[in-house]
């Protein structure tokens, strides 16, 4: 499998979000690191198709990101996310699922399963307003997998987690990169150091960095550093 | 079909489980809700207020025309807005909760989910606005038709408005915007039989039409803005 | 009501397993019926969904039987019962059956498959259907119960 991004760029009217980016993903986790403005998440949203491209393409194995099979097979979890504000943690997956052509017996299992996956088998049925941050982080992850996505796009994923709950995340997402692309965007180094197979870095609306990752690494902290000449985070 | 031997032939025929089926199912996605069926869900997913608050407001509307005062049909016209405002309130509830971008990444179009709603809350007014006027009409005296106009234009006018500021104005301030257009144009229903009476004598019905005409095109006009909106998330 | 996909898997690789045999063997097949019946454009309408499944499942374990293989097929019941008081009386039972009276008690009462589905697949007649059923069940009940 192959994520294939050409020339990929978005422009507003007084900045260029992201400019000219190209990429080639395959299987596992693919880090994205870069400070917050740098255009990781509007580059994520194209990549999921809800932003479109002032230049540029979106295929996955050919497919290209407007096509309804793409989302088919796309699980995305954004940086803020809402919800309704009388659902409960099931009823959220199970809006989901349906807006993701789930039938309703197997939208009905997959969210149990799920619900068990993330930890929040026992909440299930209590309103999503009562959850933590951390809970609501779990839900968020959750609904990304109700498709069983082939690609797994995941933005900031670890922000307002406690060190636990973000030991526990990264377990998850290394899991899924054995069989999916994942794109994990982060500012946070200790979030994909250990996990990633390859590596991005974006600054500006620029991929700056772009090479396979050896998890044994222990000098990602200084490579960012190096490469965002003491900007970065 | 004793449960005994039902059981006994289930161990009978028993057979050891299949090993490739969760990787199956990952590889190919199941395509099980068509265009009907979605829309069956997302009607599901109006909330059950907006149903019980049209319903109110209609039978309010019909207590007003079983008084068979003369202005019944007026101050009813002057309550359409307030239908109006519930069917706007509901449509705008993804961008309001931020569950536009996870909606928006899912297979089904939000498009057609965010029209299956709309469809869905707009069927619905456009019946019990369609069942109060012939019934303001036999009771408060004057045309079917007329009496449509009357109720249907100032409903068009707050949907029209309403779209616009829920649009333009983001979260629930949006809302905000949204109730104010609707209690503005109730006000103006309210204020114009009293100020302008003239304005409802049967010799005026052509402005109405007009009106109804106008307000139409708006609501056709927004009607589109707000589903092309729904081909990306917008940036504030 | 939409039809569980996942548990009409496991029931028709319990047909072809059936059939076959070999678990491996059977979830190819299984795969296959699955494959051909979501590349078709029929795979919407779910009234139809049963008859096709099993046609197709049907037909592949057919052709399966009659491609060059080193051994028959297997035509007695498999092994491993859970309960050997309850399944040897009855073992004996279906090992007595004719295999297309042993695939029906299959269909029909393991895997719930609704009459007019048999009927259709089989080309017979309700009445002929339940009646050969019955006769079928009633000689197990009496074996069961000694």
């Amino acid at each position: 499998m192959e994520l294939t991004v050409r020339e990929l760029s978005k422009h507003y009217k007084d900045k260029k979000a992201v400019d000219g980016v190209s990429l080639r993903l395959t299987e596992g986790i693919n880090g994205l690191l870069g400070a917050n403005g740098a255009g990781k998440t509007t580059l994520m949203r194209m990549l999921c198709g809800i932003l479109k491209p002032t230049a540029g393409s979106v295929a996955l194995d050919g497919v290209d990101v407007s096509n309804e099979d793409y989302r088919a097979v796309l699980g995305y979890l954004p940086q803020d996310f809402g919800y309704y504000p009388d659902f409960t943690g099931l009823d959220f997956l199970l809006y989901l699922a349906a807006l993701k052509g789930l039938s309703r017996p197997h939208a009905k299992r997959k969210s149990a399963e799920l619900l068990e996956l993330v930890g929040l088998a026992d909440v299930g049925k209590k309103k999503i307003r009562t959850y933590s941050g951390g809970m609501r982080q779990r839900l968020g992850i959750a609904q990304a997998l109700l498709n069983d996505p082939r690609l797994l796009i995941v933005d900031e994923p670890t922000a307002g987690l406690d060190p636990k709950e973000r030991v526990r995340f990264r377990n998850l997402l290394a899991d899924l990169g054995h069989d999916s692309i994942v794109l994990l965007s982060t500012h946070i180094v200790s979030d994909v150091e250990h996990i990633a197979d390859h590596m991005l870095m974006m600054s500006e609306g620029h991929i700056i960095l772009d090479e396979p990752w050896d998890k044994s690494r222990t000098d990602l902290e200084q490579l960012y550093l190096e490469e965002f000449g003491g900007e970065g985070e | 079909m004793d449960k005994k031997l039902k059981t006994a032939l289930n161990i009978a025929f028993a057979a050891p489980p299949p090993e490739g089926k969760a990787a199956f199912f990952r590889a190919h996605r199941r395509r099980e809700l068509g265009p009907g069926e979605l829309l069956l869900t997302q009607a599901g997913y109006v909330r059950w207020w907006t149903w019980a608050g049209s319903a109110v407001l209609f039978a309010v509307i019909l207590v007003l025309a079983a008084g068979r005062e003369p202005g019944a049909v007026w101050t009813a016209s002057a309550l359409t807005p307030l239908l109006a405002l519930i069917a706007v309130a509901e449509w705008g509830r993804s961008r309001r909760y931020g569950m536009e971008e996870l909606e928006l990444s899912c297979r089904m179009p939000l498009r057609a989910a965010l029209l299956a709603r709309m469809a869905a809350v707009g069927l619905l007014h456009l019946l019990l606005l369609g069942l109060a006027a012939p019934v303001l009409a036999l009771w408060g005296g004057g045309k079917m038709l007329q009496a449509g106009a009357y109720l249907l234009t100032p409903y068009l006018l707050t949907t029209a408005i309403g779209m616009e500021a829920s649009r333009r104005v983001r979260g629930q301030e949006g809302l905000l915007a949204c109730a104010a257009a609707a209690f503005l144009v109730c006000a103006l229903g309210m204020c114009a039989w009293r100020t302008w009476p003239n304005l409802y004598r049967a010799e005026k019905v052509p402005f109405w039409w007009a009106a109804l005409a106008l307000t139409l095109a708006a609501s056709a006009f927004e009607f589109v803005k707000t589903l092309k909106e729904t081909e990306e998330l917008r940036w504030n | 009501m939409a039809l569980d996909i996942e548990e009409q898997y496991e029931r028709i690789y319990r047909y072809c397993y059936f059939r076959l045999r070999d678990r491996h063997w059977a979830e190819d097949v299984t795969q296959e019926t699955f494959l051909r019946w979501l590349s078709s454009d029929t795979y919407r309408d779910t009234g139809q969904t049963l008859q096709y499944l099993y046609t197709i499942a049907r037909n592949l374990c057919i052709d399966e039987g009659r491609k060059p293989h080193s051994e028959p097929l297997p035509e007695d019941m498999p092994a491993e019962p859970d309960d050997p008081l309850l399944s040897l009386a009855l073992r004996s039972e279906l090992d007595g059956l004719p295999p297309e009276d042993r695939e029906l008690v299959l269909l029909r009462v393991v895997n719930e498959v609704p009459v007019g589905v048999l009927c259709r697949l089989y080309g017979v007649s309700r009445f002929a259907l339940y009646r050969r059923l019955r006769g079928i069940l009633k000689r197990l009940r009496q074996r069961l119960e000694g």
